[in-house]
């Protein structure tokens, strides 16, 4: 593992901007306490220790809390009931915000905050799935592909290029007659998404562990023995989460905003289930006319976003060894 | 080196036979009769659908549709015809003139802007500037292409030649030249745009501590030589990864932006082909779509090598 | 000029879509022409005269000639009819020619072969006169005779192999006001140039002399090039433009009546849940059309309120009682008829039909308190696959344009009994009393008296209710600063000859 001395550089000011006291803060503190820590922990349990005291974890985790409790028990957050269609009137369509309906109303006149809600849960499920199975799947095809090279890196790297040339419209249309009334909506979606999603994951730990596996510790810990699997998940998947962890925090977003293109293929959500790419797409023609429609959900999806992107930058920050 | 490029693409005929084969059976697998879609809400004459049918071989199994196509590209260099009896070559050379001009429009954009506000946010990290690109690449991915295009238009495109009288950004097409791709490459970038600017700056903030950037900086190199030639340059291959995957996308993937800017290209032909099941036409796009990216993935894997020193290639 | 992208290549027998349609009215003079009254008018004929409405002599006006110098002969109307009946030539317009007696020899029907190539209805008496004999007396034949698959075509059109080249399709040559600059490369040019005629006898355009067709795959995107400016006329503004539109074009807004009608689809044939008329009275009743026409349609739709739509002869304003919204009655008459607690809607995602089916559905939920489930097919025709395959069984929405302008187009492909199957009567209705009317009307001595058996046939219609009429369309266009006069004829196409320069 790579020397946890925290940089010195008397007589050069740059060296303060260049590493922030945030980042040498807490290595420093660790540093002092490593001595109880290293000897049983391994290095998941580490990481957790480390999480717990970070406070964008603590917030990040807190915005994922609410977004869970309103797609569970939307009703906590609003009493009208958006799937009850006398709720809707479509004389007042497009109107500004009013009491009651602080957010407006949809094109149908629908009450815009109450859809937000109720819209949170399949969008955070099709979002939550979607980037687990796309991450999973291409992060370790992408990590087997880049340490063993050879045949296994060509025939997976060949096989992504073919993945990568089918067009999403085509895939989508192809899922959805396959699976059509065998498979719910939701499950549709999260099919769809997944297998159109992954090559991107694999190409990008594919880059990582190439970089990664060449350098002192590697070679170090190979000379000293160590299993392909050991190397794998103990010493390159730390080490190349990094941009695994951007790209799937910023992919949970465009699934759920993409979800409602695939509704438009009759493979997405369906009125009258409700979700945040639905009403997106479905405000998006009357932008001009009424923006809040678009808006409110929008904002709710980059929360969201947001939530995962600063708890995916603590992980990271706390599996990474360099911060130790 | 030499010999692994070769290699490489050697590897690229099996690549592109699996895929025409692939697509060819996609779209063939896809419910719904082509014919009959081609007239909307009537329905069509029994017997002029049959004539039609035959006369596009579509009553035939699928490996002789197949057959006939394959060997019309490989012995005849012919692509077929798509239902307008439009040949699709005519068809592509004009289009992917139109969505190479866009595609690398917007790859140069979100290289530029994406690389450059990563870069900013790394070195303020944690400050208000970090913050705040933080939140405007939020945007990006949140609200719709549609959106952000129809707006722009407006804006740029109508309103400010209205205000101003300046005829900066064309409203649609490909009549002012260059200039025509400026809106639409950006408006096709966005959500790219959000992607580089986090894998930069996690990538930069990343290589910063590594030992020897450290090296670096207390040898007493400038602080722009040690984030130029040291920090940047590792830090690049996670972004070329990711332009390379995403050049492909851009090329297939614009219906809307080619859409919105009127700009006839391949995204919508290939929406448009899918929808109609002209095989061909897909099976034409999609080769020279998976010929382009495994172009681009070659050069990124080639890149590796000049980025990082110590990655080989035999 | 905005259009969309024609369907196929520039042929007149091949094209029954409206965007390749507008094209080539502009290239090619029909035989008649419609005036105010909305009243079929000889264009290129000199005269269209019968006696039995079953033999009908066409004279054609001499001085009409191709654009490339040679006269327009009755042979050549001869030749584009035969060309288009004939089954092999697997024309769109085929259907068009169904009344011509000898259509049955050149388009014998599925798995058979022609056994003549032309058509025994047709006959070419001089240069200028044609003769055409249908199969039964037809009193809107006249009017059919505007229609784009009615045009001529010259004998260079056809290649050594007696079919249409290519050549032809890219630079069609017409006889009438305009004449292509160069051949459309269809998918790949942006434009379709065209310039005036020099040898074209009838009215010209005063002050310019070219005419150029933009191809947008958007309307939104045509009406901001309107704004810019850098487009004259767009014929189909969007829903969303259309509150802007009344406001930064002011008198150059139009909103005109347009001959299409949207329903919502009842399949009576294959499901038994709507087979009492009050259950689909009540659906009718229960819907808001006005509101509907109103927010989700920015009044680019008007409520329907009759089979037979206001741009035609033959319309009666409320003449459908059960299309007035009335929630209340509703509710009890769905009740007292026992219908389905459940409702499909179906409708094609490609049309942008999404946003009024839905407000049907909430309509439908709130008013008679049922379940309704709107159900999206990537096209119009999975609709009918699926209906087939009895797969699906519910409500579908369904559009119609018409073929000629006649308040029979309305009636016949629809809702006759042999139009189920073969025509568009896809919900599979079927009265007698209806058929008989529809009879009378075709055979009577002239348009006028067919009209009145058309309306009594459009009565029953309106009783039984087996689509349910939800808007008429509405033509919204807008031009430029820099023209005017801009005026629609019945087919919607512009009157290119009076528009003149602003």
């Amino acid at each position: 593992m790579s020397n946890p001395t925290p940089p010195v550089g008397p007589g050069l000011p740059e060296t303060q901007t260049l590493v922030p006291d945030t980042v040498t803060e807490p290595a420093k503190q660790r540093a002092g306490k490593q001595a109880k820590a290293a000897r049983s922990a391994s290095l998941w349990t580490d990481a957790w220790y480390d999480l717990r005291r970070r406070p964008m974890f603590i917030i990040s985790m807190i915005i994922i809390l609410i977004l869970l409790i309103m797609s569970f028990w939307p009703s906590l957050f609003t009493s009208v009931d958006p799937y009850n269609a006398r709720t809707c009137d479509l004389s007042t369509a497009r109107q500004g915000p009013s009491p009651g309906h602080l957010f407006g109303r949809d094109n149908l006149g629908c009450d815009v905050y109450a859809r937000t809600i109720y819209g949170a849960r399949n969008s955070i499920v099709i979002g939550v799935f979607t980037t687990l199975i796309t991450t999973l799947v291409g992060g370790l095809l992408g990590i087997v592909a880049g340490f063993r090279s050879g045949v296994v890196d060509t025939v997976s790297s060949r096989l992504t290029e073919i993945f990568f040339a089918i067009p999403p419209i085509l895939g989508a249309l192809l899922i959805a007659a396959t699976f059509r009334g065998r498979a719910n909506s939701i499950m549709l979606v999260i099919i769809a998404l997944a297998v159109l999603g992954w090559p991107m994951t694999f190409r990008i730990m594919r880059a990582a562990v190439i970089t990664a596996k060449n350098q002192d510790f590697v070679i170090a810990a190979r000379a000293l023995g160590a299993g392909a699997g050991r190397i794998m998940f103990r010493h390159l998947l730390p080490n190349s989460l990094a941009p695994v962890i951007v790209v799937a925090t910023i992919n949970l977003g465009t699934f759920i905003a993409a979800e409602a293109a695939l509704s438009f293929l009759g493979v997405g959500v369906q009125s009258p289930d409700i979700s945040w790419g639905l009403m997106i797409a479905d405000a998006r023609n009357r932008f001009l006319e009424a923006s809040l429609p678009l808006v409110f959900p929008a904002v709710f999806l980059s929360i969201t976003v947001l939530a995962f992107i600063m708890m995916g930058d603590a992980v990271r920050d706390a599996l990474d060894p360099k911060l130790r | 080196m030499g010999r692994y490029v070769i290699r490489r693409l050697i590897q690229a005929i099996p690549v592109l036979l699996g895929a025409t084969l692939l697509i060819f059976c996609i779209v063939f697998a896809l419910p719904g009769d082509p014919i009959a879609a081609l007239f909307g809400d009537k329905r069509p004459d029994p017997a002029v659908a049959e004539v039609l049918r035959e006369q596009y071989h579509l009553n035939d199994p699928l490996l002789l549709q197949y057959w006939y196509y394959i060997s019309g590209v490989l012995f005849r260099g012919d692509f077929g015809v798509n239902f307008a009896d439009v040949p699709v070559s005519q068809i592509m050379v004009g289009k992917f003139q139109i969505t190479l001009n866009l595609a690398l429009t917007a790859l140069v954009m979100e290289a530029f802007i994406g690389v450059g506000l990563g870069l900013w946010a790394a070195l303020r990290r944690g400050k208000a500037t970090d913050t705040m690109i933080l939140a405007s690449t939020l945007l990006l991915i949140s609200v719709p292409t549609l959106v952000t295009g129809f707006v722009l238009q407006l804006l740029l495109g109508v309103k400010l030649k209205e205000w101003t009288g300046l005829d900066i950004f064309p409203v649609a097409g490909t009549f002012a030249g260059w200039r025509s791709y400026v809106l639409p490459g950006f408006v096709l970038a966005g959500t790219s745009i959000a992607y580089l600017t986090r894998l930069t700056r996690t990538s930069l903030v990343e290589t910063l501590r590594a030992d020897y950037i450290r090296t670096a900086t207390a040898k007493g190199l400038s602080r722009r030589r040690v984030i130029g030639r040291h920090g940047l340059r590792n830090a690049l291959i996670p972004l070329v990864t990711y332009l390379g995957a995403d050049l492909g996308n851009l090329m297939g993937g614009a219906v809307i932006t080619e859409t919105i800017f009127n700009l006839q290209g391949i995204g919508n032909q290939l929406f448009t082909s899918v929808y109609l099941r002209e095989q061909p036409v897909v099976v034409g796009i999609v080769t020279v779509l998976v010929l382009i990216y495994i172009l681009a993935n070659l050069v990124v894997d080639l890149l590796y090598a000049v980025l990082d020193p110590r990655i080989r290639y035999e | 000029m905005e259009i969309g992208e024609p369907q196929e290549l520039l042929n007149p027998q091949n094209t029954t879509e409206t965007e390749g349609a507008e094209v080539l009215a502009a290239v090619f003079s029909p035989l008649v022409d419609y005036d105010e009254n909305k009243q079929p008018i000889e264009e290129a004929a000199e005269s269209i005269t019968t006696t039995d409405s079953k033999v009908w002599t066409i004279k054609l006006k001499s001085g009409y000639t191709w654009h490339d110098g040679t006269p327009v002969t009755a042979a050549d109307y001869a030749r584009a009819w035969n060309y288009a009946a004939l089954q092999d030539n697997a024309m769109s317009s085929s259907y068009f020619f169904g009344r011509v007696d000898g259509y049955e020899d050149v388009h014998p029907g599925e798995g058979k072969t022609p056994t003549t190539k032309e058509m025994k209805g047709l006959k070419v008496v001089d240069d200028s006169t044609l003769e055409v004999t249908l199969t039964a007396p037809f009193s809107q034949f006249k009017t059919m005779l505007g229609y784009t698959a009615f045009y001529p075509m010259p004998a260079v059109a056809l290649g050594s192999d007696g079919k249409i080249t290519t050549a032809y399709g890219e630079k069609p040559i017409g006889q009438g006001l305009f004449k292509l600059d160069k051949p459309y490369k269809k998918g790949t040019d942006p434009t379709i140039e065209m310039s005036v005629y020099d040898k074209f006898t009838g009215k010209k355009p005063t002050g310019w002399t070219k005419l150029q067709f933009k191809v947008y795959t958007s309307s939104e995107t045509a009406w901001n090039d309107l704004q810019a400016e850098n487009l004259d006329i767009h014929d189909s503004l969007p829903a969303t433009a259309i509150s802007t539109a009344k406001q930064v074009l002011g008198d150059r807004y139009f909103d005109e009546p347009d001959a299409s009608i949207g329903y919502i689809g009842v399949p009576l044939k294959y499901n038994k849940d709507f087979e009492n008329v009050d259950v689909r009275r009540a659906i009718s009743m229960a819907i808001d059309r006005k509101t509907i026409a109103d927010t989700v349609f920015s009044g680019t739709r008007s409520p329907a309120d009759d089979f037979i739509n206001p741009a035609i002869p033959g319309y009666r304003q409320g003449a459908c009682t059960a299309c007035t919204y009335n929630p209340a009655e509703a509710k009890k008459l769905y009740e007292s008829a026992g219908g389905p607690k459940t409702i499909e809607l179906g409708y094609n995602a490609d049309g942008g039909h999404k946003e009024w089916i839905e407000a049907v559905a909430n309509n439908l939920r709130a008013n008679l308190g049922i379940e309704v489930s709107p159900k999206p097919f990537e096209k119009f025709q999975g609709i009918l696959d699926a209906l087939d395959a009895k797969e699906y069984t519910g409500l579908f929405r369904m559009g119609w344009s018409i073929d000629y302008p006649s308040a029979e187009n309305y009636l016949t492909p629809i809702f006759n009994t042999g139009a189920i199957g073969t025509g568009s009567n896809y919900g599979g209705y079927s009265n007698k009393d209806f058929d008989e009317l529809m009879a009378k009307g075709d055979q009577a001595a002239d348009a006028a008296e067919g009209l009145k058996f058309y309306q009594q046939a459009d009565d029953i219609l309106l009783k039984d209710l087996p689509y349910i009429p939800i808007y008429f369309y509405r033509s919204n266009f807008g031009h430029s600063t820099k023209v005017k006069n801009v005026k629609l004829n019945l087919l919607n196409q512009i009157n290119w000859a009076d528009v003149e320069k602003a």
